[in-house]
């Protein structure tokens, strides 16, 4: 080392060499600065200051009944007379309650669109309200909930329990518009004008914040609000001994090399929190895509009259804009309030088959060369994947709809042939319009006038990817309709109708702008300015593109556009991905939590790219990523531009071998996976799930967020740390689980984990839950197209009864005929030693113009009663216990050559049809 | 990406499958086999039924006809009538040659009138033709139609263009050999006169120095005398101040020297990687902003933690620029050229701009042990100013472009001043100058005669490979053209990227790879946020030496194809001959068959 030794340190080099030692919060503190805090923005650091006590706000007058039913009032400010908010309060079947505090129409204040689901207010249901002097109760079937007068209050209450309380500790707040003063120096600094960093946000309507409180009555946990790169419960972070934290944040920013136990906001906002505790779960949903702050109390703080002798959790809410449209979710279990609030902002939307296989992404595959390389290195190693993904780099100078034809001379061509072996591709199409004249898409938006526009109404300019760059204004209906129409065969040249689409950069990036996004005083369709939308630009800009490939389908070819801004309602849109990760342990760590959260929020389709963004992956932490990558809802391998190559064959055995067997786990499973996503689709609940959702009167469940569930039946533990020999495995429930692998079953230890032995690189702990049966596609094949036709094998794995039941789900997995009833649900069911499969679909809703040819090649059933037993035999019949056909069949381990243990009777050869009834006895002695 | 590995992975025609090398060696070998082998199938289905059979690899058919039948591992018993049933019952596949029913399985085609390939069995049935002969899709008649004889054709076209280039590149190869005797003779040769001239040099330079040293002595004393002299008068006029405040080329800070063309040296790339490993350091525990900003508070703090905060210092678009250099280390990158060219401010930014990643990389490899160094040994005497040069040690990259492009537009001056050098000492004595100049003659000389010993000594000392066969390479150069680059590859030598006349040094020679077949580069310039760049050039058989396929499948880690004689050895070319005969033969069997 040239001469290093006779450096003398300077204070510089002293204070970088204890940044090193200190790595983790040096880096906190440098990514820190880059962000708006609190106390730098003036809405926030007004309203948190606020010291709770008696409101000023009250009811105005009685409660009507409105026209389209629900209840209609006022709301106060005594400290402002005059001043008359107008409230509407609407239920939504017994557990949803709406209310919404606003300003008189004249004032135009912003009110979110495109996040509420289309049918939601055909679920109106009415409301018998009784008044006294100081409260209305309204009654909403077994629930009920107390307006309080004066102050303006609301308590929520289950079966006679209050379970959440709103205004309780006076925070309310609603900062009408109001006329600039002459003089604004007398007012707080940042109301009219506010500077951050260079920036200045010109804010020529003053102050409009609107914040409230909200107790959790009862609650000991607190989940959702994603995005952020944390556990999953949320910890305080107000009146905390010792150091104050910040509140958490929701503002969609392209935040540069995250790091993971970061409170701060990613690139997606959903401002959903589920609170849950013994006696119940509450969700509170505010609809308002302003910059909003939330803090967390440590400790419940002032006295609720009435709740006083009540346990909770005191949150605060601060937006900077728009209205209070607050949504009560009354539970009372966690899969109630996820199903709650999919009724308020939609069910996840039903994926294509493919899209929930395997993707392989870097930026950037170079050239058709580079494709066809990649494309035939996975063929040539026998793994299996379904799209191959173009990043940035494929366009001419970050034009997007366009090829950079020195690379890609034939595109056409080349999607053809990625699609000759039944796969996909997908390009990205970002939202910053390169401004160049000779740009279709730019001299259009520019005639037509569909750009943002500044302070000053000229076309906001910002600088990204191209250069100098536009933001198309998705507020409008008529620039959405017109980007869609870019996605047309016609209009996006040499595009095939098996390319889809990838949004990045939609918060929006802007790389010059404020914490590099766009400015709050630039302004948008129908003069709405950016400050009021801010979190909901990623969304409208996901479902333009959405409603791009729709019309390109001809409504019949389910789109599948991946973005990374998101909002409330984003699960009705498409899938997203959790950003620009590291290739560190850390990184595979959080993602779970990461992933888990969004589901709470009814965000089911994420994922997080898999081997880390940024850095490269040793060879150990990719395959580990792979084995968890598996069980992530989306599963995408992504590389950032400086890394090493690390398709999955790169690392020489082992590695190659575990990998491939990774990929091919997703894909044997994909039959159960694609299940799930219906039950997703229908319900609301999330792929990807924390085990309390299951199983919420488990309190040690509650804090764990290192373990998922993938449904209600995979329990996996998985190994995110480097040369693990054992990981810490919770069992929940009384039923055992079956490793999936061995076969070997394990049982909850009375609410303790137990420790795992593991083994090497290979070993990854994934379990069946005891009481399911799982259909999976066992055969590896190029992709999920050349599975069609395979046979299944059912897992079935009994519970302590000696019972199961299971169901499987399939459509053509590409086509909206599902919707006309072309699909096929089966129900598997194991009792009394009985195999049954029947139809499951709702009565006259089946099968419809879809044949499901499919055949049962293997049956295994895990957990009979004495099957290692030498002296037992079985034998297994078709029909009755007298049915005359006896099937093939052994004890055997539940996977051949996985060295498991022989616990299994495997069925051989049934050859039975899914699609038609039939049953199966096992006949033991 | 087949053409790049030699005989055994030749590029197949479009019409048939990709297979695996390992496939490719297989069915080479069975070639020879396969008109007996078709009459031994035939022979043979007596016993099994055809479907039994389906699949099944001639070389493994012994394992089929055994009686009581196993799984090719022994793990299990199987009857006949689990073969080909369309269940999985051994472990290693066995049991189904002939269906996707195994996950790890291979069907074997037999592709009459081209070639037998075996396949991985997940392509059974999978609706995709993997076989000329469409065999693979067998539960489809007609699905896919019979290929081999269109695949056998354009084989053989291929097998003879192929043979003949061999043929070629053997001759030359031939002559490379002999060439390889002479050369090394006349190196050697060579190195005994070079080693001759040396010594006798030697000699000479050791006279005409203790010559020089002599005059020296004496002008020495001369000036002693002199200036003995002065200071005497001196010391009747009043003090002067100790030191004039224009010239301070001992306690000043150090300066960024500008770097000069051409590839640094040992010592300084040594240092510029220590640099650049503090850089890469500051990055992934993003640490220091602070402490750098506080030491240094005359630099601009452009670091791009600051960038929002001092954003009204900026352009807006230069801000953009910075930003996104965060993702790709590489501000030109971001953004149209041509754009910011039109719309620059002035000359200065507008170089700055394209100057800025060059540069900031030279000072990466040259200028940051400087940076380092020479502020640490000053550091006692001039205090805060001295840290102005460490800034860069302390930030991340595009901070140390924003640094570099400060000092190159803000202190040319003072570095002006402080690096040109003070005015050479003033002879008077022509003798001395003379004999310095007869002796400073003889001395380079003496070092040219030496490294001609040591560049023949280590041209000797190399390996040429089998044969000695590169020795007639040893001084050539490959070149090839791709867009607006020159890529060089000089045998032995370096390899580089040249644009516009400059030139990125990709990595200097760093030996042979895969037993001969390929060599690579490494250590060559620094990538931001990358490697230190490298090569690795593939080597395959060809007429001529011609470099092609240049590649960057990772960042800054290059791949190129060097198509030359000196691989179109004996054996190679024996069995592309070999190849081509049998594929001939294996044609007119076909043809009098039919």
């Amino acid at each position: 080392m040239g001469g290093g030794e006779k450096v003398l340190m300077s204070p510089a080099l002293i204070g970088f060499a204890l940044c090193l030692l200190l790595s983790c919060q040096c880096a906190f503190a440098v990514k820190s600065e880059e962000f708006r805090k609190c106390h730098e923005a003036s809405f926030c650091r007004r309203n948190r200051a606020k010291e709770p006590g008696a409101s000023t706000f009250a009811l105005g007058g009685k409660l009507q009944q409105a026209a389209g039913g629900g209840l209609s009032g006022t709301v106060i400010n005594k400290d402002f007379p005059g001043v008359e908010l107008p409230l509407e309060i609407s239920a939504y079947g017994d557990g949803i309650v709406r209310v919404k505090v606003t300003e008189v129409p004249e004032k135009k204040r912003f009110e979110v669109p495109d996040v509420l689901d289309e049918g939601l207010d055909s679920k109106k249901s009415p409301i018998v309200s009784a008044r006294s002097s100081k409260d209305t109760w309204l009654t909403l079937g077994g629930n009920k909930l107390r307006i309080l007068h004066d102050p303006f209050r609301i308590d929520a209450f289950v079966d006679g329990r209050p379970i959440l309380s709103i205004n309780g500790r006076g925070l309310f707040n609603f900062e009408h518009y109001r006329e600039k003063p002459a003089n604004i120096s007398e007012e707080e600094s940042g109301t009219w004008e506010e500077i951050f960093k260079s920036h200045t946000d010109s804010k020529p309507k003053g102050p409009a914040s609107v914040a409230f409180d909200a107790a959790f009555i009862n609650a000991e946990q607190l989940y959702g609000i994603p995005e952020r790169a944390t556990r999953l419960p949320l910890k305080p972070t107000k009146g905390l001994e010792g150091a104050e934290s910040e509140p958490y944040r929701l503002f969609n920013l392209d935040v540069f090399e995250y790091v993971h136990e970061s409170p701060f906001g990613l690139y997606g906002a959903v401002p959903m929190m589920m609170a849950h505790g013994a006696q119940g779960t509450a969700g509170l949903f505010f609809l308002n895509a302003a910059e909003m702050f939330i803090d967390v109390l440590a400790k419940a703080e002032h006295m609720i009259p009435g709740l006083e002798d009540k346990s909770r959790i005191d949150t605060h809410w601060i937006a900077e804009s728009g209205i209070f449209d607050v949504f009560l979710l009354l539970g009372p279990t966690p899969k109630n309030v996820v199903q709650q609030y999919t009724t308020v902002t939609g069910k996840p939307v039903m994926p294509q088959l493919f899209s929930i296989a395997y993707h392989q992404c870097r930026w950037n595959y170079k050239d058709e060369a580079d494709v066809n390389a990649v494309d035939a290195g996975f063929d040539e190693h026998d793994i299996p994947y379904d799209v191959l993904w173009l990043d940035i780099e494929h366009t001419d100078h970050k034009k997007y709809f366009t090829w950079d034809h020195s690379l890609f001379p034939h595109p056409k061509e080349m999607q053809n042939r990625i699609a000759a072996k039944g796969r996909k591709m997908v390009t990205i199409v970002d939202p910053h319009i390169k401004r160049d004249s000779g740009y279709y898409i730019h001299e259009e938006a520019t005639a037509k006038g569909y750009y943002v526009k500044n302070k000053d109404g000229n076309d906001f300019e910002g600088w990204c990817w191209p250069g100098s760059s536009s933001y198309l204004d998705m507020l409008s209906p008529e620039v959405r309709d017109w980007w869609a129409e870019q996605y047309l065969l016609d209009k996006y040249k040499e595009s095939t109708l098996t390319l889809y689409s990838w949004n990045d950069m939609n918060e929006p990036s802007v790389f010059n702008g404020p914490e590099l996004t766009m400015p709050r005083d630039n302004l948008h369709y129908d003069g709405v300015e950016h400050r009021d939308l801010h979190n909901l630009n990623g969304l409208l800009f996901h479902k333009a593109s959405v409603e791009g490939l729709l019309k390109r389908g001809k409504n019949n070819d389910r789109p599948f556009v991946l973005s990374r801004a998101f909002f409330a309602g984003t699960q009705r849109i498409g899938a997203i991905w959790t950003g620009d990760n590291t290739a560190e342990w850390t990184h595979l760590q959080v993602s779970v939590p990461m992933l888990l959260s969004l589901g709470v929020a009814g965000i089911s389709f994420a994922g997080a790219d898999v081997g880390g963004f940024f850095g490269n992956p040793e060879p150990d932490l990719l395959t580990r990523w792979y084995q968890v990558g598996a069980y992530y809802p989306f599963f995408r391998g992504h590389a950032h531009l400086d890394t090493k190559r690390r398709e999955p064959w790169l690392f020489g055995e082992p590695y190659t071998t575990l990998i491939r067997d990774a990929i091919r786990t997703r894909y044997a499973l994909l039959p159960y996976v694609y299940t799930v996503f219906y039950e997703a689709h229908k319900t609301g609940l999330p792929v990807m799930r924390p085990l309390w959702l299951e199983y919420p009167d488990e309190a040690s469940t509650w804090a764990l967020d290192e373990s998922f569930l993938l449904g209600s039946d995979i329990l996996v533990h998985p190994v995110v740390t480097k040369d693990a020999f054992q990981v810490s495995a919770f069992f929940p429930g009384k039923e055992p689980w079956y490793e999936v692998r061995t076969g070997a079953a394990h049982t909850g230890a009375a609410g303790k984990a137990i420790t795992l032995p593991v083994t090497g690189l290979e070993s990854f702990p994934a379990f069946q839950r005891g009481g399911s049966i799982i259909a999976r596609k066992d055969r590896p094949r190029r992709s999920t197209t050349q599975m069609a036709n395979d046979p299944y094998t059912l897992y079935i794995a009994l519970n302590s009864t000696g019972a199961a039941e299971g169901l499987l789900y399939v459509d053509d997995g590409r086509s909206f005929d599902y919707e006309k009833e072309a699909y096929v649900l089966r129900r598997f069911t194991f009792q009394n030693g009985r195999l049954e499969c029947s139809d499951a679909a709702p009565t006259g809703e089946s099968a419809k113009g879809f044949a499901l040819p499919n055949k049962i090649e293997k049956i295994v059933v895990m957990g009979l009663p004495k099957i290692a037993e030498k002296s037992s035999t079985f034998r297994a019949v078709l029909g009755d216990t007298d049915g005359k056909i006896q099937l093939e069949s052994a004890v055997e381990p539940p996977v051949m050559g996985s060295g498991g243990d022989a616990t299994a009777l495997v069925i051989k050869r049934p050859w039975l049809s899914v699609a038609e009834d039939w049953s199966v006895q096992i006949v033991s002695s | 990406m087949k053409q790049g590995a030699g005989f055994v992975s030749r590029v197949l025609p479009q019409s048939c499958c990709r297979q695996t090398a390992s496939t490719r060696i297989y069915l080479l070998l069975s070639l020879v086999l396969l008109s007996h082998w078709m009459l031994a199938v035939d022979a043979i289905s007596g016993r099994l039924p055809d479907v039994a059979l389906r699949g099944v690899a001639p070389a493994d058919l012994a394992l089929y006809e055994a009686d009581p039948l196993f799984c090719r591992d022994h793990s299990r018993k199987i009857a006949v009538s689990q073969l080909n049933d369309d269940f999985c019952d051994c472990p290693d596949g066995s049991d189904e040659p002939g269906t996707s029913a195994c996950p790890d399985g291979r069907f074997y085609c037999r592709n009459k009138g081209y070639h037998p390939i075996s396949i991985f069995s997940s392509r059974v049935n999978d609706g995709i033709c993997d076989c000329c002969d469409g065999s693979d899709e067998w539960a489809t008649p007609g699905a896919c139609p019979n290929t081999c004889l269109q695949a056998g054709a354009a084989y053989r076209t291929q097998l003879s263009a192929e043979a003949a280039a061999y043929s070629e590149g053997h001759k030359v190869r031939t002559k490379y050999v002999a060439k390889a005797q002479g050369l090394r003779q006349q190196w050697e040769s060579q190195l005994e006169k070079a080693k001759a001239d040396k010594l006798k040099q030697e000699a000479k330079e050791k006279e005409l120095k203790a010559r020089k040293e002599a005059v020296e002595a004496a002008e020495k004393a001369q000036r002693e005398w002199r200036e003995q002299q002065e200071k005497a008068a001196k010391a009747a006029e009043p003090a002067a101040p100790e030191q004039p405040p224009a010239l301070a080329p001992e306690g000043a800070p150090a300066p960024p020297v500008v770097p000069q063309e051409g590839g640094p040296e040992e010592g300084q790339s040594e240092g510029g990687e220590e640099a650049e490993a503090a850089l890469e350091g500051t990055e992934t525990e993003g640490g220091g902003a602070e402490e750098g900003e506080e030491a240094a508070p005359e630099v601009p703090p452009l670091g791009e933690e600051d960038a929002a905060a001092h954003a009204g210092q900026l352009s807006a678009e230069e801000l953009g620029r910075r930003v996104a250099s965060r993702w790709t280390h590489n501000e030109e990158a971001v953004g149209d050229v041509q754009l910011e060219a039109e719309q620059k401010l002035d000359q200065e930014g507008e170089d700055w701009a394209a100057e800025a990643r060059e540069e900031a990389e030279q000072y990466g490899e040259v200028g940051g042990e400087e940076l380092v160094e020479e502020g640490g040994e000053t550091g006692g005497e001039t205090g805060g100013e001295t840290e102005t040069a460490e800034v860069p040690a302390t930030e991340t990259g595009s901070l140390l472009a924003s640094v570099t492009g400060f000092f190159r537009r803000v202190l040319p001056e003072s570095v002006a001043r402080l690096v040109v050098p003070g005015p050479p000492p003033h002879v008077q004595d022509s003798e001395v100058e003379s004999v310095r100049a007869e002796w400073n003659v003889a001395q380079s000389k003496l070092t040219e005669f030496s490294s001609k010993v040591t560049d023949l000594e280590t041209k000797l000392g190399r390996d040429y490979g089998p044969d000695d066969v590169f020795v007639a390479l040893a001084d050539e150069c490959f070149e090839v053209p791709v867009k607006q680059y020159k890529y060089k590859v000089c045998m032995f030598g370096d390899a580089t990227q040249e644009e516009n006349g400059q030139s990125v040094r990709l990595g200097g020679w760093a030996g042979w790879l895969d037993n001969y077949s390929a060599f690579h580069f490494t250590n060559g310039q620094h990538c931001w946020n990358g490697p230190m760049r490298s090569l690795k050039v593939r080597l395959r058989c060809g007429p001529k030496n011609e470099l092609s396929n240049i590649n960057e499948p990772s960042r800054c880690e290059y791949t190129a194809d060097l198509a030359t004689p000196a691989l179109c050895t004996d054996e190679a070319t024996k069995a592309v001959k070999e190849e081509l005969a049998s594929a001939e033969r294996i044609a007119k069997e076909l043809k009098d068959e039919l």
